[in-house]
């Protein structure tokens, strides 16, 4: 189905209908507000482990450095949990700058957007700022059966998994003119990819580093490697915090907060109980 | 904040006048089209004509043709009205934006009930908050909601009857599309995202809502038919896996049934259009991805496949084969019609799908040469959007312009068709797009290959043009133009005319056979639905939903300058000729 009615018209979830409060559509508030009315809210990916996942409570990376910073502003911390949109674009619309067409959102700040110079050139939206962590594709796999990974060779004859309609997907659909097309397997989330990894179903999976180390954790028999392809090893990108124009106070009390977790390490600590690497931007 | 959604049941059941419905039969849904009285079908007539035989407003006395009543559809949210509404024993039902269904008397504008439905938390619909219409069937109005969700209600009370889920919103499955009755049962497509749904027609009975069958429109998946205790046997795998897919790919096909489909009683088929195939770029998908971007005709005794017709092989320009399919009878044959949004005008045997004739209607196609013998494009590999694999170095990749754009040469908005005047009249647009592989994008915290496009005007003066064209001939007979994209249906009559709304605002009438415009006016926001005609009382009416939204809006570029000023509404405008 078309772009444009997934592009404009997904939202993340649905608070107030027709009628209700609908009037009272929320706006982000700028650092005076947030710490007047003593709350502060931030967008946080549904399902997206290790770093965010709404069941049971909310946990992940994100949470934790969300609660931090909180913390650190003195306000409590309400998360406003939504579905990742077709792209980051959608996303920063939807929760940071404008708010979805159910009147959903904004928060006040949403965590885990990329700091890259040519992205920020293209959004006047957003202040993109604090990156906290540095983030790369990477390839996890099954050593009983691949005990090393040279080229992608192997997987001419070994499955891979990945998330559907990611670069990994793009990628291993177009390599080498399609050699490996037939051998991908799609999943829907990377941690189903991963799940698949371990029972069997797939000889390795290619997602983002941060999600490999967190869904592997603690499980024996696999290693997690760069992709022996320039194009995409090559890659890496610094993931920060966005709030919306005109919030520069706000902007810089967050990061004078994350300066602060990242000095002190408990930054490193939060990733690391998730079993993810910490990997400074 | 707080999750309160009114599901709201105003009213009760009103003692009104007009005809006495003992409950809205199979055989009135197939003679809908021959009974003025009422309109118990999307399309007016499930064959989807929308021609009415009704003469007494003609293009002599249209300039008599007055509002006789406006109801506004309330609420703070509107964003695009684009509902058919339907009209039982002088009740009025029109869904709106928001998964919302109203009932009002179709003589006074008064309000009778309406209906909120709750949408829950984590709602993710793919394809807008707009709603095209329901469908009636004994005394229910059944309608389809952004949750996937099919709601039955009372339509004297506005009681929930019944209430089952289509598919699961939360992996992305939503639902706009009006559903239709045919040979007793309930029939809905289904909308999605690019999440990897699978497109497919369920079949329910319509008293209870239980499945009765249901045709996956992806090669490969099996469909399934049900007993009356629900229990699910195989009744055959659409098309032959992986045929035209590669690897794993037709799992998550697409080919999403997003605008529902048509029914013909002369052939006892229904015809659903699938969408575009899944992932976008075409060069990760080689083959032709069956059955996406084609017309799906299914056997509603049996719900088996019974011939489809591929518009758009392997499509890379996102030309979803949704658009609607119009049967008719010509030189002693059932055809069927469909203005597709590739740009190409469709002519097939109802019965087989064979070919009979094909060509364009619009004026600007890049991306075919032509159609071939068999109706196949005949593709210009130069306007093909590129291989992502190919600007995977960090650089925009090169950009291709492709015309139509990817709204389509017609898109929801559906046409009609006049057995007086033989011609098809096509709410067309005259657009293309410029398109190309973007590197620099993110998903969800992550590096992305997307891809970038711009909608480009291609002619000063207009996008919009409606265009009568003969089916015969190929050829267009008269156009009327129109600064910005028509986005609403149209509607024809016994009395000569043709009606359609513009996102101006104007609700307009020309002469059927001569293309002078001969009536308008303005209800104050943009219409995007199609109108409606019906006789009560011995006066005939001509209703439009009106409350500018949809896609269109949300675009930049050349087409923000023609529509940016339009103010969205939600309103129901009946006009009637005045007496003096």
């Amino acid at each position: 189905m078309r772009r444009w009615t997934t592009r404009f018209a997904r939202f993340a979830a649905t608070l107030v209908l027709i009628g209700a409060a609908g009037a009272a559509a929320a706006q982000a508030l700028d650092l005076a507000e947030v710490t007047a009315r003593g709350q502060i809210r931030v967008a946080l990916y549904k399902d997206f482990q290790p770093f965010s996942d709404a069941d049971k409570g909310g946990k992940g990376v994100d949470v934790e450095v969300a609660r931090l910073l909180a913390d650190k502003l003195g306000v409590k911390l309400l998360p406003l949990w939504f579905d990742a949109d077709e792209n980051t674009d959608d996303d920063l619309r939807n929760m940071v700058w404008k708010g979805t067409v159910f009147g959903y959102g904004p928060a006040d700040f949403m965590l885990h957007v990329p700091v890259d110079k040519d992205y920020i050139a293209n959004n006047d939206k957003v202040i993109f700022f604090a990156p906290y962590y540095r983030e790369r594709f990477a390839i996890a796999r099954n050593l009983e059966r691949l005990d090393k990974l040279d080229s992608l060779d192997a997987f001419r004859s070994h499955k891979i998994g990945v998330e559907i309609t990611t670069y990994p997907d793009t990628i291993m659909l177009s390599a080498d003119g399609g050699a490996y097309r037939s051998n991908v397997v799609h999943y829907k989330t990377a941690s189903q990819a991963i799940e698949g990894l371990k029972k069997g179903e797939v000889s390795a999976v290619m997602a983002m580093q941060g999600e490999l180390e967190g869904g592997l954790s603690g499980a024996k028999g696999f290693a997690i490697s760069q992709p022996p392809l320039p194009v995409i090893n090559r890659r890496q990108w610094p993931l920060g915090l966005a709030v919306k124009a005109g919030h520069e106070e706000l902007a810089r009390a967050l990061q004078r907060a994350i300066n602060e977790l990242a000095a002190d390490g408990s930054l490193a600590k939060a990733f690391e109980r998730h079993g993810v690497t910490y990997r400074a931007p | 904040m707080k999750k309160s959604i009114i599901a709201a049941l105003v009213g009760a059941s009103f003692a009104i006048g007009g005809p006495v419905h003992a409950g809205v039969t199979t055989a009135d849904i197939e003679k809908d089209a021959t009974t003025p009285g009422d309109i118990l079908s999307w399309g007016m007539g499930t064959e989807g004509q929308r021609y009415s035989p009704l003469s007494k407003i003609t293009t002599k006395n249209i300039k008599d043709l007055v509002p006789a009543w406006s109801f506004s559809f309330g609420g703070e949210k509107q964003r695009g009205q684009e509902s058919q509404p339907l009209i039982v024993g002088g009740k009025m039902f029109v869904t709106a934006s928001y998964s919302r269904l109203f009932a009002i008397d179709a003589k006074t504008g008064a309000e009778l009930w309406q209906y909120e439905h709750r949408l829950p938390d984590g709602i993710m619909p793919c394809c807008d908050v707009v709603n095209r219409g329901a469908a009636v069937f004994d005394n229910l109005v059944i309608f389809s909601t952004l949750d996937a969700q099919l709601v039955a209600l009372d339509q004297d009370s506005g009681k929930v009857v019944w209430k089952e889920k289509s598919d699961d919103y939360a992996a992305g499955y939503s639902s706009t599309a009006a559903p239709i009755i045919a040979k007793g049962l309930l029939l809905t497509g289904l909308s999605g995202g690019e999440f990897g749904v699978v497109g497919r027609v369920d079949a329910r009975d319509p008293k209870t809502g239980k499945l009765v069958w249901t045709r996956p429109t992806v090669e490969g998946h099996m469909g399934y038919k049900f007993d009356a205790a629900g229990n699910k046997t195989e009744n055959g795998i659409s098309g032959t896996a992986n045929k035209t897919w590669p690897g794993d790919l037709w799992k998550t096909g697409g080919a999403a049934t997003w605008m529902g489909g048509s029914y013909d009683p002369k052939t006892g088929l229904a015809y659903f259009g699938a969408g575009n195939p899944s992932p976008w770029n075409s060069h990760l998908r080689p083959g032709d991805n069956l059955y996406s971007c084609s017309t799906v005709a299914i056997d509603v005794a049996t719900g088996q496949i019974k011939w489809y017709f591929q518009n758009t092989p392997n499509d890379g320009w996102d030309y979803d084969g949704t658009n609607e399919f119009v049967t008719f009878d010509s030189g002693g044959k059932r055809l069927g019609g469909k203005a597709d949004r590739n740009g190409f005008f469709y002519v097939l045997d109802a019965n087989t799908g064979k070919f009979e004739k094909g060509f364009p209607f619009v004026k600007k196609i890049t991306w075919a040469k032509g159609l071939d013998k068999d109706g196949k494009p005949i593709y210009d590999p130069a306007n093909r959007p590129g291989d992502p694999s190919k600007s995977a170095d960090g650089k925009k990749g090169e950009v291709v312009f492709a015309a139509p754009s990817f709204l389509g040469g017609k898109n929801q908005m559906p046409m009609a068709y006049s057995p007086d005047t033989g011609y098809f009249y096509v709410p067309a647009n005259e657009w293309g797009m410029e398109i190309w592989n973007e590197p620099v994008s993110y998903k969800k915290g992550a590096a992305y290959l997307g891809a970038g496009f711009t909608i480009k005007t291609v002619d000063d003066k207009y996008i919009g043009a409606l265009r009568a064209i003969d089916p015969k001939t190929g050829k267009i007979e008269w156009e009327i133009t129109n600064n910005a994209p028509l986005w609403g249906g149209v509607l024809t009559t016994k009395g000569g005319l043709v009606f359609w709304g513009t996102p101006e605002g104007f609700l307009k009438a020309a002469d059927a056979k001569t293309g002078k415009e001969v009536w308008s006016f303005n209800v104050g926001t943009g219409i995007v639905a199609p109108p409606i005609t019906w006789e009560q009382d011995g006066e005939q009416y001509i209703g439009v939903a009106a409350g500018w939204g949809g896609a269109v809006p949300l675009w930049g570029g050349d087409v923000a300058k023609r529509v940016n000023m339009l103010n969205q509404g939600g309103s129901m405008w009946v006009f009637k000729l005045h007496k003096s």
